[in-house]
């Protein structure tokens, strides 16, 4: 096991080291409905790598519970500049590619029941969803490989404005009304995605507009970042229709369309109810970790590049995954982002578990959440909310 | 978070800022061509709705790194 040292310091071991490869392992898993019906010859064997994502690892969450654990600040540096922790997100770019093209393939030319073709598209898409969370974790770097991984990762489902509207959009305006990529309380998902998939890609347009501008380049050509990425997808997807028929399209749209979805349900459970105040100046508040849901929850934190140490990823958004630290006294999710993802589907579920929760996280500050209108006056006097200020007088 | 106040006098001299939350580094000298910002391109030229292109930050979330 590598030991990363400064002068005088305690050598520290990063016992994490060899778990990130789950990072790697569980979206090849996910992708892997065709081989699982090949080998065993049973269409219901689709269904075994969703089991596994929706129900194994929400339970495995809550048997091996949370890691609250830090590197020591001294030996960050040195973790940071280990290379080994970049390689293996690399290793998962060519996975994304080959389960999005094979899946589409497999259905376009294997006659399967309509519930292995459901099981083969949400696993793909499942797939897609780590792409998104890999295109986030290597979009936040600033150097050019890195970014152009990033867009490489994000190109087969589609969404390649998300590392533009993200980094430059989703933290400038996290936590606040203004943010389609943060949910609202009493805001359910079906109604939040309807703001957040057309507003991220709005968002990130104009974002980049504004930079080509600046910059005399034409909006409409390859230094625009969002269709650098887009030319990708549009080739992919035209050489899928090329090869299988019209009815490739069909299948790159429905993946595609889970795989953002997961980002859409990231995005709800990440910021829900939380809100930054605005000064007497004008000004908002600077995002801190309590502005995030956190999730120590190892089993699933392995799985995803320690994504859902949120709430460090926000206040200091370019720290590389293997060095997001636990904060005490956050805002705290019952379980990793898998399992509350399947809460978060059944509205009811989320609000019961997540209201009361939102409400002790910040204190009973009315004027720390960020309510969906229309239903505000209902929620403080379900819950008896009052702002600080009108505690004070 | 520092005072704009505080930093009045030191922002005059500045040629070199930083973000408060990210560390990205905006150097005068060399300017951001990426941002549209050629070298020599003075901090208070920079339109106050640009944003750090690595943390989307505003400009008046940076400060200056030193004191020209």
């Amino acid at each position: 096991m590598t030991t990363h040292t400064l002068p005088q310091a305690e050598p520290y071991v990063d016992r994490k080291r060899y778990a990130w490869l789950l990072s790697v392992f569980v979206p090849f898993l996910v992708g892997s409905g065709p081989l699982l019906i090949e080998w065993t010859g049973h269409n219901a064997w689709a269904w075994l790598p969703i089991a596994f994502l929706y129900l194994m690892v929400p339970v495995l969450d809550l048997l091996l519970g949370e890691d609250r654990s830090n590197p020591p600040e001294s030996a960050v540096p040195a973790l940071e500049a280990d290379r080994y922790y970049r390689y293996i997100t690399y290793a998962v770019v060519p996975i994304l590619w080959l389960v999005f093209a094979g899946t589409v393939a497999y259905l376009c030319t294997h006659d399967l029941p309509w519930h292995a073709q459901l099981a083969l598209i949400l696993g793909a898409g499942l797939c897609g969803g780590f792409g998104i969370n890999l295109g986030h974790e290597l979009g936040h770097k600033n150097n050019a490989l890195e970014r152009w991984l990033a867009k490489i990762a994000l190109a087969p489902t589609g969404y390649g404005h998300f590392f533009i509207e993200h980094n430059r959009g989703h933290h400038r305006d996290v936590a606040t009304p203004a943010d389609p990529a943060s949910s609202r309380m009493g805001e359910n998902i079906y109604t939040f995605v309807w703001r957040e998939m057309p507003g991220a890609l709005k968002r990130a347009w104009g974002l980049e507009r504004d930079r080509l501008q600046r910059t005399g380049q034409p909006v409409w050509s390859l230094h625009n970042e969002i269709l650098q990425p887009a030319v990708m997808t549009l080739v992919l997807w035209a050489a899928l229709v090329l090869a299988f028929g019209p009815k490739a399209l069909v299948f790159c749209v429905l993946i595609a369309f889970w795989a953002n979805f997961q980002l859409t349900s990231a995005n709800y459970i990440e910021h829900y109810g939380l809100l930054r105040r605005t000064g007497a100046d004008g000004r908002v508040e600077r995002c801190q970790p309590h502005h995030s849901w956190n999730s120590n929850h190892v089993f699933s934190n392995w799985v995803v590049f320690h994504l859902q140490r949120h709430s460090d990823h926000h206040a200091h958004p370019t720290r590389r995954y293997q060095s997001l630290r636990h904060f005490e006294n956050l805002p705290e999710l019952p379980n990793g982002y898998m399992g509350m993802f399947i809460v978060c589907y059944i509205p009811p579920l989320w609000y019961a578990l997540m209201d009361r929760r939102l409400v002790r996280a910040v204190g009973g500050d009315a004027s720390r959440i960020s309510f969906q209108p229309g239903k505000e006056d209902k929620l403080r006097r379900r819950f008896g909310l009052q702002s600080a200020q009108e505690v004070a007088a | 978070m520092s005072e704009p106040m505080a930093l009045a006098g030191a922002s005059d001299a500045a040629t070199v800022w930083h973000c408060e939350l990210c560390g990205f580094t905006y150097d005068e000298a060399q300017g951001c061509p990426p941002e549209g910002f050629g070298p020599g391109t003075r901090w208070a030229d920079i339109p106050d709705g640009w944003g750090c292109p690595d943390c989307g930050q505003p400009k008046a979330d940076f400060s200056p790194l030193d004191l020209g």
